[in-house]
Parts: structure tokens; C-alpha cells; sequence
């Protein structure tokens, strides 16, 4: 068949380009019998794809041979088969590429039909085509995978309201066939389906180990590790998948999973590579800026930032690099590796001095509750600007930032305006510096409060309103298409995938939405202990209990549009 | 506690207005003690994101503490003094 390397190399790219391999279909040219017009018709048939390499080949001859259909040239039926060419791609892990059935129809000059059959292999890892005889063993792998696949479809067809016994079917069925890749790939499935995210990585992470990693896994597997909250996972299992795939469009997550797991290598690579492919692109300007250390790499990250942020008209990450583009046109020492902390407070004081009045000993900023929180140094410039300078010879973890906001938090409250500058030997994550830059958004993140206790989600929600109006104009009126508004926060507050918003604005999200959720359903809902009494509340809405928690952190984290949409066709279901 | 439970911190609490969290290590050091220590300042670091943590301490500022009899091995104090942890002899 001429059009064969033509098809399958179609069918590889867009199998690539969608980050799937699932790309069961069929192929058919033939010519109307009535009018002579070729064509080439393409079908997505999932019983086909859930079928024998038998019931495939016989599927495709009744396709073939279909006289109901009418010719989209001529609209009139074929009163004979057409001669046609049908080929039906499947991909097999086992196989490691794809399988192309091909069926010849053509009708000899006494009227019969012939049928003409040829099996071939487009592995992967291979540019020639192999043509597999039909009594090839490896074929066998394809009837199994498709009994599995049956197996799995019976499952859930057999109990559609108990995704559990399917697991346990085919959990038993696993128990015989050993580690199936095939098998297990349907048990991840089935278990992300039902929310099980961990069971569904450790399935997942086992069909990996007993078949090919194909990127479309990978990529799944990946997915399931952000959802988990370990982003160190999520990065490599991401960066496999691009290696095995070489797809462009995994670069901003692959980005973004880099950035968020601390890698700094990795975040480096793939943000120059994203913008090889996407030269103006804001997600790797940020996620730069999170790599370079003080002050010229810094300063030149942020000069990037701030172009590409103005002409994205992302106007907070440009008011974010303006600021410390600001401040680091300070006299600021660059951080040389001999320097111990000391040693470069020291070298800091001495290049500030002449610019202005340098306080070592500066008085602490002191917490509502009682914690003093001086600093190194606090510098006024000839203008009477004012800087508090924080000399961080540390890894910038999670308590880093948490303590940067708390200083933060208690200069607002005391109103003193001296600058929060940390000056880390080790880059610091954009969003410590997002946080830190004074800009209107950094006032709702650092001002957000919560009743963390979720007894009063009422006042909780009626806050987060109040904030959706006043930071970004959007009314909310606690119905579920205001839902959508909400998305739009939570993005705006995930900033690219790079954003850390803090704990009581997600909790002042989530007591809106679970408002929404109780209007919605009409029936009476209060904040109960989560199931294991230690997680986050959980909503109890009549007999139901909505995890909403743990859905909002993920929306503001990795996809809000998919969480909160999940969120409405579970309401809607649930509607009588 | 000690460092031999890893998946736990071993107590966490409020302390002048800074949120505390403890680590103590009662014994000897070497090799396996420092890894143990890698891990449970981990778990420390992973206690902070959680909701219990969160919802309660969100507000404040944090500090991790290695309380130890022994003194430290280089690589235990390098390993403090890279995660910015807090060492108090006992």
C-alpha cells in the first residue's frame, strides 16, 4: 500500500503532538463505484480497538464492503463494494509501536469479492516498516491486550456505580497474569478515575516497569504526581516523557514542575529551551529569574522578565521585576563563593555607606504575636528610602519564604516602609520575590485571612467576594457559573504554575465554593473533620462530602478550569 | 523521639512568636545518624505544607531546631546550616 509509511508517519505525529498513543483508528481509500470520486475516510471505532486481531479484520471487511453508506460526492448508495484500501492502526505497547492491519477489498470480473490481508510493525524505535506474518507469536500479545481491555470494560460495565468492584476484578484478574502492562495501565486508570491518585501512580509507576515508558504514561504518571504534591517526581517523570517524545508542548510544565520542585538545572534547560520554541514566553522568564543568583545574573533575568511580562500584559510579574530591577540597582556586592555570610555583610556595609546611613544593629520588627524579626542591615538612601536587608546564606526552603512573609506581614501592620530585601547566596523562587515586591498583589497575598477553623466558611466566603471584587473586578454571586470567576483567581494567583499563594486565601476560595456548592444542592452543609481526622475539613452536604480543600489547593497549583469543572458535574450530578 | 523516626517531627510549638519545630537527637553520631537527620529535616520541611500546619501557623514566622547531647559531625552541622536549621546544645 503506497499511502502506508505516508499514514502511519500522520498517525506518529499527531499520537506525539496529542501525547497520546491510544490511536486506535481506521484508514479506507476507495472510489465510488457510481461516480468514480476517490476519497480517503477516517473512523475512530472503539469496538474495533477493544476487539481481537480476528474481530478486526473482519470488522474492517464489513466496512469495506458497506453498501448503506451513501458517497459524500454523489450522495447515492454503492450498488457494488467498492475496490478499497482500509487500514487499521492500533498501538501496542507490547509490540512498542503501532500495528497496521490492511485490508484489500477488490471484486474480480465475475463479481466476487477478494480479499486480500497484510499485518505490519511500525516500532517506535524503528524507521522501516515490518511485515509480520500472521502466525508471528508477537501477535498473540495483541488478542491479550485486547482480552484485558474487555476484561476491564465488562468490569465496569458490571457494576457502574461501584468503580471499586471493578478494581477488585481486575485487581484478581492481576493476580493471575503477573505484572501486566497492559493490565495495570487499566488499573491506574480506574483508579485515577475514582480519585485514588496514590494507587493509581503505584499502578502506573508497575505498568512503566513491566512494558515500554511511553511518553503518553509518562506524562499520566506525571500528572498524577503533581495532584500528589511532589513536584521532584513530577519533574523527572516529565522530563522522560519529553525525552521520549521530543513534544515542544511539554516544555512550560516541564518548566513549571522544575521550578516548583527546586531543581535548578533542570528549570534552567528547559526554560532556555522553551524559548528556542517560544522566544517571549513569561512562564520561562519567571521561572529564570528563580535560578539566577545575585546580583548581575539577577538583574539580567529580571530585565528579561520585564519586557517579556509588559508585552504579555502581565502587569503584576512586570511591577514585580521593575521593583527589584529597582533595588538592585542599589551598590549591592555580588555573593563570591570563598565569602562566608559575615564576610559578605560586611562587603554590603561598606558598599552601602557611601550612598547612605548603614544600621547593622537594626531595631526588630516585632509580629503580633511577639516575634522579633530584625534583619542585617538597614540602609537609607540620600532620598530617605529605606531598605531592610536580610543576608540568607540557606537554601531557600518553604520556611525561608514563610518567615519572609511573617517580617512582610508585620511591617505592614506596624507601617514601617523600609524595603524587605533578602539577599540569598542561593537563588531565591519567584515567588518569595513576587511576594515581597509591594505590589498591589502582594498586598492581597500578604493581608489574606482566614477562619482556618472553617466554622465561619460563611464570613470566609463572604471575604473572598469582597477580594474577587476589589482585586479583580470580578462580582461573584454563589451560583456555579461564578465558578468560572473563580478559576480565573485561582489562575491569576497560580502566576504561570510558579505562584505560591498562601494557605488562608485558598481556605477563603474554598469556603466560597463550598457555599456555592450547599446553594447549589439546596440542602443544609457544614464543615466536618475529614475522614481520618487529620487532613483538611471536608463539606458535608446532606449525605454527601465534598473534599472542596484539597481541590482548591490543586486548582491554584496545577489547572483550576479542570478542578472546579469536576467540581460543577459532580454538583450537577448530585441534582435531583 | 529521635532521630530514628523520620516520618514525624518531634514536636512543634510556638515559642516568642516563632513557631518552633523540634528535632531531637539524644546519641552518638556518624554516617547513618547524619542521613537520618537529612531525612527528618525533610519531613520537617514537608510537615510545613500541610493543612494541619498551615491552618494553625500559617501567620508566623518558622524555625527548625536539632537539639543534640553530642556535638555535631561536619556534615550534620553543613547539613543545618544549608537547610537553615537551628542547632542548640543541650
Amino acid at each position: 500500500m503506497s499511502d502506508l509509511a505516508d499514514w502511519l508517519d500522520h498517525e506518529r505525529a499527531l499520537a506525539r503532538r496529542l501525547g497520546v498513543f491510544a490511536t486506535e483508528a481506521s484508514y479506507q481509500t476507495l472510489t465510488c463505484p457510481e461516480c468514480d470520486e476517490p476519497r480517503l475516510v477516517k473512523r475512530r471505532l472503539d469496538p474495533l480497538a477493544r476487539g481481537s486481531l480476528q474481530s478486526v479484520q473482519e470488522g474492517l471487511i464489513a466496512i469495506a464492503i458497506d453498501l448503506d453508506s451513501p458517497c459524500p460526492s454523489c450522495d447515492r448508495r454503492p450498488e457494488r463494494a467498492p475496490d478499497s484500501e482500509t487500514l487499521y492502526l492500533a498501538f501496542s505497547p507490547r509490540l512498542g509501536g503501532h500495528l497496521g492491519v490492511e485490508i484489500h477489498v477488490s471484486t474480480t470480473d465475475d463479481g466476487r469479492l477478494r480479499v486480500r490481508r497484510a499485518l505490519w510493525l511500525a516500532r517506535l524505535d524503528a524507521d522501516e516498516l515490518e511485515e509480520l506474518d500472521p502466525a508471528d507469536p508477537r501477535l498473540d500479545s495483541v488478542d491479550r491486550d485486547a482480552e484485558l481491555r474487555r476484561c476491564a470494560a465488562q468490569a465496569e460495565a458490571d457494576a457502574p456505580d461501584d468503580a471499586d468492584a471493578a478494581l477488585r476484578a481486575l485487581a484478581e484478574l492481576l493476580s493471575t497474569a503477573g505484572e501486566d502492562a497492559t493490565l495495570l495501565r487499566e488499573l491506574a486508570r480506574l483508579a485515577a478515575d475514582r480519585g485514588l491518585d496514590a494507587v493509581a501512580a503505584r499502578y502506573l509507576e508497575r505498568a512503566l516497569a513491566a512494558g515500554p515508558a511511553t511518553s503518553a504514561a509518562l506524562i499520566d504518571l506525571a500528572g498524577l504526581y503533581r495532584r500528589l504534591d511532589d513536584d521532584a517526581a513530577a519533574s523527572e517523570t516529565l522530563a522522560r516523557a519529553f525525552e521520549a517524545s521530543g513534544d515542544v508542548d511539554l516544555l512550560p510544565d516541564l518548566v513549571v514542575t522544575a521550578a516548583r520542585a527546586r531543581r535548578l538545572g533542570a528549570t534552567e534547560r528547559a526554560a532556555q529551551a522553551l524559548q528556542i520554541t517560544e522566544p517571549d514566553s513569561v512562564v520561562a522568564a519567571k521561572a529564570l529569574v528563580g535560578t539566577a543568583a545575585i546580583v548581575a545574573p539577577l538583574v539580567d533575568a529580571l530585565d528579561t522578565l520585564e519586557r517579556h511580562a509588559a508585552n504579555a500584559g502581565d502587569l503584576t510579574a512586570a511591577a514585580v521585576a521593575t521593583h527589584w530591577l529597582d533595588v538592585l540597582a542599589l551598590p549591592l556586592p555580588d555573593w563570591s563563593a570563598a565569602q562566608d555570610r559575615a564576610g559578605y555583610l560586611e562587603a554590603l556595609a561598606d558598599e552601602l555607606r557611601p550612598c547612605g546611613t548603614v544600621d547593622t544593629a537594626p531595631q526588630p520588627l516585632v509580629t503580633p504575636a511577639g516575634a522579633a524579626i530584625a534583619g542585617d542591615l538597614l540602609f537609607e538612601d540620600d532620598t530617605g528610602r529605606r531598605f531592610r536587608f536580610f543576608v540568607v546564606d540557606q537554601l531557600p526552603t518553604r520556611a525561608l519564604h514563610q518567615t519572609l512573609a511573617a517580617t512582610a506581614r508585620a511591617a505592614r501592620a506596624l507601617g514601617d516602609d523600609a524595603v524587605i530585601v533578602p539577599l540569598a547566596r542561593q537563588p531565591l523562587p519567584y515567588a518569595t520575590l513576587a511576594l515581597l515586591a509591594g505590589t498591589p498583589r502582594s498586598a492581597l497575598l500578604l493581608d489574606a485571612d482566614a477562619d482556618c477553623t472553617m466554622v465561619l466558611a460563611d464570613v470566609n466566603a463572604e471575604a473572598f467576594a469582597d477580594a474577587a471584587q476589589t482585586y479583580f473586578g470580578r462580582p461573584l454571586d454563589f451560583t456555579t457559573e461564578s465558578l468560572a470567576d473563580v478559576a480565573a483567581i485561582l489562575d491569576a494567583l497560580r502566576d504561570d504554575g510558579v505562584g505560591d499563594p498562601p494557605y488562608p486565601l485558598l481556605l477563603l476560595a474554598a469556603s466560597y465554593v463550598g457555599s456555592v456548592a450547599a446553594r447549589t444542592l439546596g440542602e443544609p452543609a457544614r464543615w466536618v473533620d475529614g475522614p481520618d481526622g487529620r487532613g483538611a475539613p471536608v463539606l458535608e452536604v446532606g449525605d454527601t462530602e465534598l473534599d472542596i480543600i484539597p481541590a482548591v489547593v490543586r486548582a491554584a497549583r496545577i489547572d483550576a478550569d479542570a478542578e472546579l469543572n469536576a467540581l460543577v458535574q459532580l454538583l450537577n450530578a448530585r441534582l435531583p | 523521639m529521635t532521630l530514628s523516626r523520620t516520618d514525624t517531627v518531634d514536636a512543634i510549638g510556638l515559642r516568642t512568636g516563632w513557631v518552633v519545630i523540634s528535632i531531637h537527637h539524644f546519641g552518638e553520631w556518624d554516617d547513618d545518624t547524619t542521613e537520618l537527620l537529612r531525612a527528618k529535616i525533610a519531613t520537617a520541611l514537608s510537615a510545613l505544607e500541610t493543612h494541619a500546619f498551615q491552618s494553625r501557623y500559617w501567620w508566623a514566622p518558622v524555625r527548625i531546631e536539632l537539639e543534640s547531647v553530642e556535638p555535631l559531625p561536619y556534615e550534620a552541622a553543613e547539613l543545618c546550616e544549608q537547610l537553615g536549621v537551628v542547632v542548640r546544645a543541650d
